[in-house]
């Protein structure tokens, strides 16, 4: 077998206008789900919340029980109906169909982040422990200044290596978007081999090009972790 | 200064506090004595509403506060007028010795950042820890780093300092140093502490008054010489034979 390597060229420069669709989705979910992630950690470690922990337990196990495919199916078949039901009922001036797949993507991820990071910052902020939140509060700190300067940032540098795998997942997982006809690196690349059936080829190009992104992303975190280092208390 | 009267605390259906009453006056080094599990921590607690008693009054300076329904500027009140150590130190992790100083001024009592670095070295100073104020705690000892939990302590200038065994998660060898300073901040300063401790000879050489607690009450207090000397009741003879044979089993 040959590989036609004008071709694999040409497609890795396709490929590269691929990647700020990639980055956008990717950013753009974690800006969405990080907050509203940890915000679901916070209120779950308080104490009394039967009901809000059951609730949250069920939509963990319903996203990690479903593959993404299937979210990603299921959300683009049906939220497109439902959001021009909803804006003919209030007579919004908009058209449902000239909203950007894009959206739908990091709607579809957001919401598979939420559930998946919600978890982990709640190990994050149980490996903080109780002790420095009591003690910025005995300090005056508030509640939410508690969190913001002294529990959140040690949260986040004790599940930073979690942190980093999902982030590589997520731009691993945004390749589905080709399916709701999204022009990232993948869907770019399938349309583009499809033209001439250098499939082999296209697919080898854009694996190189997610193997790239993710050591980046792994570096990026790398350096963070050591940043985060010194506050790590041995014991 | 402080008073409180008839603290009861319940966890579920155990009833940790039964009535506790006390007074401090301002100068005052009350040592609470007493067994494992006996409420002495879940006092200290109830005082700066790290736990929410179930009935009990606070009088603080001129305030009545209903600790049960304390409002939000009442706790805040008396968090700015106490500080706490804690048996564990919890120091914040992610800030160097200087800042868990100055993250309480700056953030809790609105203190300008360059006033309250001022403050926080002269700190630091005082528990002889300024040649480490750039060290994060999981670069200090034990010791060292009760000594920056004194230190936070200290700059807001509180009117009380709660003291929840300050010493006992420590090594042998590195108590002195604390107790040192908490005989300083006493001798020195007159500063008012409440401190719940197993070391007699803090309790004999410093405080003012002894407290002796056993299953949520109070069951005898007195004169750190009449207190030792002669106790009254057999629990309180029980627990100081106990404690003092253990000390010298220990040397
Ligand atoms: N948060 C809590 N929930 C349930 N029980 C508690 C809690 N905190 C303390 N207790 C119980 O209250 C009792 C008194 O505890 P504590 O005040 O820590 O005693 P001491 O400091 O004198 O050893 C113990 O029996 C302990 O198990
Ligand atoms: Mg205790």
């Amino acid at each position: 077998m040959v590989l036609d390597f004008g071709f694999m060229k040409s497609s890795f420069f396709l490929a590269l206008r691929g990647i700020p669709v990639t980055l956008f989705i990717t950013v753009m979910t974690l800006l969405i789900s990080i907050p509203i992630a940890f915000a679901i950690a916070v209120a779950r470690a308080g104490k009394k919340r039967k009901t809000l922990n059951l609730l949250f337990s069920v939509y963990v196990s319903a996203v990690r029980g479903t593959p993404v495919i299937v979210q990603i199916l299921i959300i683009y078949t049906m939220l497109p109906d439902l959001l021009k039901f909803i804006i003919e009922k209030l007579a919004l001036p908009f058209n449902v169909y000239a909203i950007n797949n894009i959206f739908y993507a990091i709607l579809i991820f957001s919401f598979s982040m939420i559930a998946f990071l919600s978890e982990v910052f709640r190990a994050g902020l149980r490996a903080v422990g109780r002790g420095q939140y009591e003690a910025a509060l005995a300090a005056g700190l508030s509640g939410f200044r508690a969190y913001t300067r002294i529990i959140a940032p040690q949260a986040f540098s004790a599940v930073l290596p979690v942190l980093c795998t999902s982030v590589n997942n997520l731009i691993k997982t945004s390749s589905l978007c080709f399916a709701i006809a999204v022009n990232e690196i993948t869907g770019i690349i399938r349309v583009a081999a499809s033209r001439n059936l250098h499939f082999v080829e296209g697919f080898l190009v854009i694996a190189a090009i997610y193997v790239i992104i993710c050591m980046a992303v792994e570096l990026c975190f790398k350096i963070l972790e050591n940043k985060a280092k010194v506050h790590r208390v041995s014991a | 200064m402080l008073e409180l009267t008839g603290v009861c605390k319940f966890f579920g259906k155990n009833e940790i506090l039964k009535g506790v009453n006390l007074k401090v006056d301002s100068g005052d080094v009350v040592v609470i004595l007493g067994p494992s599990g006996s409420g002495k921590t879940t006092l200290l607690r109830c005082i700066n509403f790290l736990e929410i008693a179930d009935k009990g009054t606070m009088v603080f300076g001129d305030k009545t506060i209903q600790l049960r329904r304390a409002k939000k500027s009442e706790v805040a009140f008396v968090r700015k007028k106490t500080s706490f150590v804690f048996q564990n130190y919890n120091l914040f992790n992610n800030k160097t010795a200087l800042e868990n100083v100055t993250e309480g001024l700056i953030y809790g009592r609105k203190i300008p950042a360059k006033e309250a670095r001022d403050i926080g070295v002269k700190a630091l100073e005082k528990v002889g820890m300024l040649d480490r104020s750039d060290f994060y705690p999981s670069q200090l000892s034990g010791g060292q780093q009760q000594r920056v939990g004194i230190a936070r302590a200290i700059a807001g200038n509180p009117d009380v300092i709660l003291f929840d065994e300050p010493t006992s998660a420590l090594d042998p060898e590195l108590i002195g140093e604390v107790l040192g300073i908490m005989k300083k901040l006493a001798a020195k300063e007159g500063t008012t502490m409440i401190v719940v401790t197993h070391e007699m000879s803090f309790a004999q050489s410093v405080a003012t008054k002894v407290i002796f607690m056993d299953s949520g009450v109070i069951l005898e207090e007195g004169e750190p010489r009449e207190f030792f000397v002669h106790p009254r009741h057999e629990r309180t003879k029980q627990f100081l034979r106990s404690i003092l044979y253990e000390t010298e089993y220990n040397i």
